[in-house]
């Protein structure tokens, strides 16, 4: 065992470092590329992306280094019944097309850069483009803060250890963020390109090693089925609950990550990106499906793995499959190198977020009005830098506490899911009100806050109330709220402009 | 359409002219426009959910997994046919099939 992962770690890196060099040399080409300098150009790439780039990009973004190890992980501590995260993330592509054709038709229109240009727009109220604004930063923070802890497990295991965790993470950050101050958007895509290129690559492999080592799911059903039975069974009222409650969570909050918005800003056309979006459509099946077989894999072979070591079992399967088999040695070092890809391929994306948020929404907004692209383009590269750094501490620390990767996601999608009514309801009802919005974000966040902060106070232990998530709690009393705001209000706006 | 320069940052403020927001919103069609579109997501996703099987209990298996997480990934990818002709069939605007 020691002398198989030692030589994975040794050739594997050779491969991390070549992938790491070509991320460089795709970032001063996306350098090179660049048309002029401006907002739209380096966070937008001009809005010139083709279905190819346009794709690999959404795809390479949406899949995380969480959906290979946090996905896999849940499944393995569920059971079957996570099978629900399949269906949450197809729904999140068909919520795309409930609200993407109006959004994306303004942003053409009117030069949004960010999800909060719209915020404004629609709703003209300073208030609610801030609470707009710090929601979706608290997400992504959060979101990138992830990805960061899953580089260092990534890195450790694929050098077996010689290189740490924090070196890990911040060679793969100082790679990240090189790439992306070069070339903004435009590099990010690219390196989008070969990560998506890459994950795709390792997914396959993935597949193929699921359903012929060792006697794939069948053999894997007969260990479950002896020794974790319950783990395959259908859920009870409890567990449709808790499914109902994943589906509403994840399939609005991950609908409304604005770093997928603003690949939908940045497509060329809009025949590539619904051709883009009907591709994406079938992903699940490809890459949640898989992280879940994984997971459902692991529970065979590792049966009495913690919380927080399950966040590994991609890793750990993987590691297994490899040994007594040479075949499989360079499928897993592929394996591997997508992992890392779509780690650093979503990290990126959501820190060029974050970026553009604060430049174009607070910055420029409440800061200095009167600054000029070249002047914004630094504010923004130079607050990229400054938080990831703050991340990167903010990662040693989660090391010093026993924190799945699943609780980090949690926190971040409860409070990002109650931007959601301004998008889903704001863009096709005109009757919606700012003020209803801004209520309902508050009383949504509030009382997501008030459910975990009695937990973490002692007063309660369940940070889901009747098996349904805090967050959802919140969101379903923030819609309600939305919609009776809306009902209150006087009809005028809709005189004369009714859809023909 | 064409897509504006970069436009100085809050124009909305001086500019909210709602009634050019909602004429520029509205596209040729849209998924929502056809009153099926979202009762059909609604009803794959109650057919993806476990509910009507014996709780508590596996039930039959095939390949490896139970019949019902056949289910649930027969009615995902029942979901994404349904997606991708909305984004496909279902959404089209003026202008913009170049």
């Amino acid at each position: 065992m020691e002398t198989s992962e030692f030589h994975l770690g040794n050739r594997a890196l050779i491969v991390m470092g070549v992938y790491l060099v070509v991320m460089l040399a795709l970032g001063w080409a996306g350098r090179r590329s660049r048309k002029e300098e401006s907002l739209r150009d380096f966070y937008l790439a001009g809005s010139t992306f083709g279905f190819v780039v346009l794709f690999l990009t959404l795809f390479a973004t949406q899949y995380s280094g969480n959906t290979l190890l946090g996905f896999a992980g849940r499944s393995y501590r569920q059971g079957a019944t996570y099978i629900v995260s399949v269906m949450f993330m197809t729904a999140v592509i068909t919520v795309f097309t409930i609200y993407a054709p109006r959004l994306v038709r303004l942003a053409r229109t009117f030069g949004y850069i960010t999800p909060a240009d719209y915020v404004y727009h629609r709703f003209g109220s300073p208030a609610l483009h801030i609470a707009a604004v710090l929601l979706l930063v608290w997400g992504l923070a959060n979101y990138v803060l992830e990805n960061l802890v899953a580089m260092g497990h990534a890195m450790v295991t694929i050098s077996d250890g010689s290189i740490s965790f924090m070196w890990g993470v911040i060679i793969l950050v100082v790679v990240m963020l090189t790439y992306e101050t070069l070339g903004g958007m435009r590099s990010v895509a690219w390196t989008d390109v070969v990560q998506g290129t890459i994950l795709l690559a390792g997914l396959g492999c993935i597949l193929f090693m699921l359903l012929t080592v060792d006697g794939g799911l069948v053999a894997a059903h007969e260990v479950i089925a002896r020794d974790a039975s319950d783990k395959l069974a259908a859920p009870k009222a409890d567990g449709m609950r808790a499914w109902y409650s994943n589906m509403i969570l994840l399939g609005f909050g991950v609908a409304v990550y604005p770093h997928a918005m603003q690949r939908l800003f940045a497509a060329k056309s809009l025949r590539t990106l619904r051709v883009s979006l009907a591709g994406m459509a079938f992903m699940p099946l490809t890459t949640t499906l898989l992280a879940f077989l994984m997971g459902y894999l692991a529970l065979s072979r590792f049966p009495e793995l913690s919380s927080f070591e399950s966040d590994r079992v991609t890793i750990l399967v993987l590691i297994d499959m490899t040994e007594g088999s040479p075949f499989t040695f360079w499928l897993v070092v592929l394996i591997f190198a997508a992992i890392v890809a779509a780690i650093m391929s979503t990290a990126d994306s959501a820190l060029l977020s974050i970026s553009s948020m604060f430049t174009k929404d607070i910055y420029k907004v409440y800061i200095n009005k009167e600054a000029t692209p070249h002047h914004l383009l630094l504010v923004g590269k130079i607050f990229g830098w400054c938080l990831i750094a703050v991340l990167v501490f903010m990662a040693w620390i989660s090391q010093r506490t026993e924190s799945s990767i699943w609780l980090l996601i949690l926190l971040k999608l409860e409070f990002m899911v109650q931007i959601s009514p301004m998008f889903v309801l704001g863009i096709h009802w005109k009757r919606l009100p700012a003020w209803a919005v801004l209520a309902g974000v508050i009383a949504g966040t509030g009382i997501t806050l008030t459910i975990w902060g009695g937990v973490m106070a002692g007063l309660w232990d369940n940070r889901s109330p009747w098996n349904v998530s805090a967050g959802v709690w919140g969101l379903l009393v923030n819609y309600a709220i939305c919609i009776g705001g809306g009902l209150l209000r006087p009809d005028p706006i809709d005189q004369g402009l009714r859809r023909t | 359409m064409k897509i504006e320069p970069e436009s100085p940052n809050h124009e909305y403020a001086r500019e909210r002219d709602m009634d050019a927001f909602w004429k520029a919103a509205i596209p040729l069609h849209e998924p929502i426009n056809k009153r099926w579109y979202i009762p059909a997501a609604l009803l794959l996703m109650v057919i993806g959910a476990p509910w009507l099987w014996p709780a508590g209990e596996e039930g039959p298996v095939f390949a490896g997994l139970p019949v019902w997480v056949w289910v649930t990934i027969g009615a995902s990818l029942g979901l994404s046919v349904l997606t991708a002709f909305g984004a496909l069939r279902l959404w089209r605007d003026d202008g913009e099939e170049e």
